[in-house]
C-alpha cells in the first residue's frame, strides 16, 4: 500500500465539476504514477480542459480532492499552493506565449519569476537557448509569436513548460491544429522529454494517433453519463474495454443508434 | 394539430410579475457580485502593495517602466492640446459675462481657480480614462484570451502582482505630474484668450492669477489627481480580468472600464466638492 502511494504522482478523488448548477462530470477518481504519461480522453464538451483547470489550481471543483503527494491542494493554503504550482510545466491549448516578449524571453519568464536568483540574466538565456534548441527552434529564438506558426508555438510553449524542470508536464491538446506530421513529431518528443526528465506527464487529447502513441495510462470521460467510463491505458481500451462509445470513440466510428448527421 | 391554451388575464399578470421579481433578483444578484469582485481585487492590490513593500513582489520591471512612459510622457501631447482648450473656453465664457459687469480683470480668477481646482484634475483624468485605462483593459482582457493570465498563475504568479499592481501604481504616480502640467497648459490657455480679446495687460492677468490662487486650490486638486489617477487604472485593471475568453471580450471590457473610469472620476469628484464644502476649503 505504501509502495503504491509512493509510486503516486497525482491522485484525484471523488472529484466533481460543476457550473453553477450544471453538472459536467462526476465520481472522477483516479491515481498517475511517477514517471508516466496519463491521458485524460473523450468528446468535445466532456470537461476534459476543465478537469485539467482543476488539477492546474486554476478553478475550483464543485467537491473532491486533487492530492499532490499528502496534500489537498483546494485544502492548502496560499503559500503551499504557490510551492505545488511552481512544480507544473503547463502547455496551454493555445500556446498562452506572451505576446510582445520573444521565444527566448518567453521561456526565460518562469526562471526570472521562480528561479533560482543566484542565476544571472545571461545564464538564464543560455537555458532558454538550450531549451529552444531541444525543440528545433534554435533559429527563431529572436522572434515573436506572431511571427511563427502554430506548431511552433507548441513547440516553443514546451520550451517555456520546462523551464523549470518540472515534476507535472500539463499538455492541454499538444497536438490539436498541427498537421499529421508536425503532430508525429511533438508526440516523439513529449516520449523524449519524458524518459530524459522522468517528469509525470498528464495529457488532455481527442487526437486518436497521439494517444495511442504516448498514453501509458488514462481515464475516459463521458459527456452523456456525466462520468468517467472506462480507465486504462488506450490500447488495451481498445482491446479489451466493452463500452459502446469507446470502442466507436476509439476505432473512429459513429455509435450505434446516431445518425452520422447527428 | 391541438390549439394552444389561453391563460386567463390573471394568471398571465401573475406570470409576469414573477417574472419581473426575478429579473430583479439576477440583477441584484449580480451587482452584488460585481461589489464582491471589486473588493476582492482590492484587497488583492493591497496584499500585493505590501509584498512589494517587503520586497517580494513578483514583477516585471521593464514592463513597469513601458507602463509608466506610456501613461506618462505619451500622454503629454493630448493632455496638453485638451487642457490648453479648456482653458481658453474657460476664459471666454468667463469674459463674456463679466465684460457685461465691468469685472473683466476677474477672467483671471475664474480660470486659475476653476482650472487648478477642478478642469485640470477633471479633464486629465477623462482623457487618461480614454487613453491608458482603455489600453490597461485591452491588454490584460486580450491576455486573459489568450490564456497568457492562466499561465502566469501556473507559474505561481500572482496576476494581480504582475499587470495590477504596476498599473495602477503608475498611473497614481503620473497622473499628479500630469495634473500639474495640465494646470500650467490650462492657464495658459486662459491667458491667450484673455489677453488677446481683453483689454487686460499681461502683467494684470498673472496678478490677478497669483493673488486667487491659494496653495489649498492647488492642494486639493493634486489630492484629486492621485485619487482620480488610481480609480482610472483600478477600472481598467478589473475589467480587463473579468474579461470573458470570446471575440467580442475585448472590446466589451474596454467599454466597461472606460465608462466607469469616467463616471467614477465625476463621483469622486462630486464627493471631494462636498468635502472641500464641508471643510470650508
Amino acid at each position: 500500500m505504501n509502495d503504491q502511494a509512493s509510486d503516486t504522482a497525482v491522485e484525484v478523488k471523488d472529484l466533481r465539476m460543476a457550473y453553477g448548477k450544471k453538472l459536467i462530470q462526476e465520481n472522477i477518481g483516479f491515481a498517475v504514477k511517477k514517471g508516466s504519461i496519463f491521458i485524460i480522453m473523450g468528446g468535445s464538451g466532456c470537461g476534459k480542459s476543465t478537469l485539467l483547470k482543476h488539477m492546474l489550481g486554476l478553478q475550483p471543483p464543485a467537491a473532491g480532492q486533487v492530492l499532490y503527494g499528502d496534500t489537498d491542494y483546494w485544502q492548502a493554503g496560499v503559500e503551499k499552493q504557490d510551492e505545488i504550482r511552481r512544480r507544473f510545466g503547463v502547455l496551454f491549448q493555445g500556446s498562452a506565449l506572451f505576446s510582445t516578449l520573444t521565444l527566448t524571453e518567453n521561456v526565460m519568464m518562469p526562471m526570472k519569476l521562480n528561479g533560482d536568483l543566484k542565476k544571472t540574466d545571461g545564464e538564464r538565456r543560455d537555458r532558454a537557448h538550450e531549451l529552444l534548441e531541444l525543440v528545433s527552434l534554435g533559429h527563431a529564438r529572436d522572434l515573436l509569436p506572431n511571427e511563427i506558426s502554430g506548431g511552433m508555438k507548441k513547440r516553443a510553449a514546451l520550451a517555456r513548460a520546462l523551464a523549470l524542470n518540472p515534476e507535472f508536464l500539463f499538455l492541454d491538446e499538444p497536438s490539436a491544429g498541427l498537421d499529421p506530421i508536425s503532430s508525429r513529431k511533438l508526440d516523439d518528443l513529449i516520449l523524449e522529454l519524458r524518459d530524459r526528465t522522468q517528469a509525470t506527464v498528464l495529457v488532455v487529447t481527442h487526437e486518436l494517433p497521439s494517444l495511442f502513441a504516448i498514453g501509458d495510462d488514462g481515464i475516459f470521460l463521458d459527456a452523456q453519463s456525466k462520468q468517467p467510463i472506462a480507465r486504462g491505458a488506450p490500447k488495451a481500451l481498445l482491446e479489451r474495454c466493452e463500452h459502446p462509445f469507446v470502442q466507436a470513440f476509439l476505432n473512429r466510428e459513429v455509435p450505434e443508434g446516431e445518425s452520422a448527421n447527428e | 394539430m391541438s390549439e394552444p391554451v389561453a391563460h386567463p388575464p390573471a394568471l398571465h399578470r401573475h406570470r409576469e410579475r414573477i417574472l419581473a421579481l426575478a429579473a430583479l433578483g439576477k440583477g441584484a444578484l449580480s451587482r452584488f457580485e460585481s461589489v464582491r469582485d471589486v473588493a476582492t481585487l482590492l484587497g488583492e492590490l493591497v496584499l500585493a502593495t505590501f509584498a512589494l513593500l517587503r520586497g517580494r513582489a513578483r514583477f516585471d520591471r521593464a514592463d513597469t517602466w513601458a507602463v509608466v512612459q506610456a501613461s506618462g510622457a505619451s500622454a503629454l501631447g493630448v493632455v496638453a492640446l485638451v487642457n490648453l482648450l479648456v482653458g481658453s473656453i474657460l476664459a471666454f465664457v468667463g469674459a463674456i459675462q463679466l465684460q457685461k459687469f465691468g469685472a473683466e480683470m476677474f477672467v483671471a480668477d475664474l480660470v486659475g481657480i476653476a482650472t487648478v481646482r477642478e478642469m485640470a484634475a477633471v479633464i486629465t483624468a477623462v482623457v487618461l480614462s480614454g487613453r491608458t485605462g482603455a489600453a490597461f483593459a485591452a491588454r490584460i482582457a486580450t491576455m486573459q484570451g489568450n490564456e497568457e493570465i492562466d499561465a502566469l498563475k501556473t507559474m505561481g504568479v500572482s496576476p494581480v502582482e504582475y499587470l495590477v499592481l504596476p498599473r495602477v501604481l503608475a498611473l497614481t504616480v503620473m497622473t499628479p505630474l500630469l495634473y500639474v502640467f495640465a494646470c500650467a497648459v490650462g492657464l495658459l490657455g486662459g491667458w491667450l484668450v484673455a489677453v488677446g480679446t481683453l483689454d487686460l495687460s499681461n502683467a494684470l492677468y498673472w496678478d490677478r492669477t497669483a493673488d486667487a490662487l491659494a496653495g489649498r486650490h492647488f492642494i486639493l486638486g493634486a489630492m484629486k489627481s492621485f485619487a482620480f489617477g488610481a480609480l482610472v487604472a483600478f477600472a481598467g485593471c478589473f475589467y480587463g480580468l473579468r474579461a470573458g475568453r470570446n471575440a467580442a471580450a475585448v472590446g466589451e471590457a474596454t467599454t466597461s472600464a472606460v465608462v466607469s473610469g469616467i463616471v467614477g472620476v465625476i463621483v469622486v469628484d462630486a464627493v471631494f466638492a462636498l468635502c472641500a464644502y464641508a471643510l470650508d476649503v
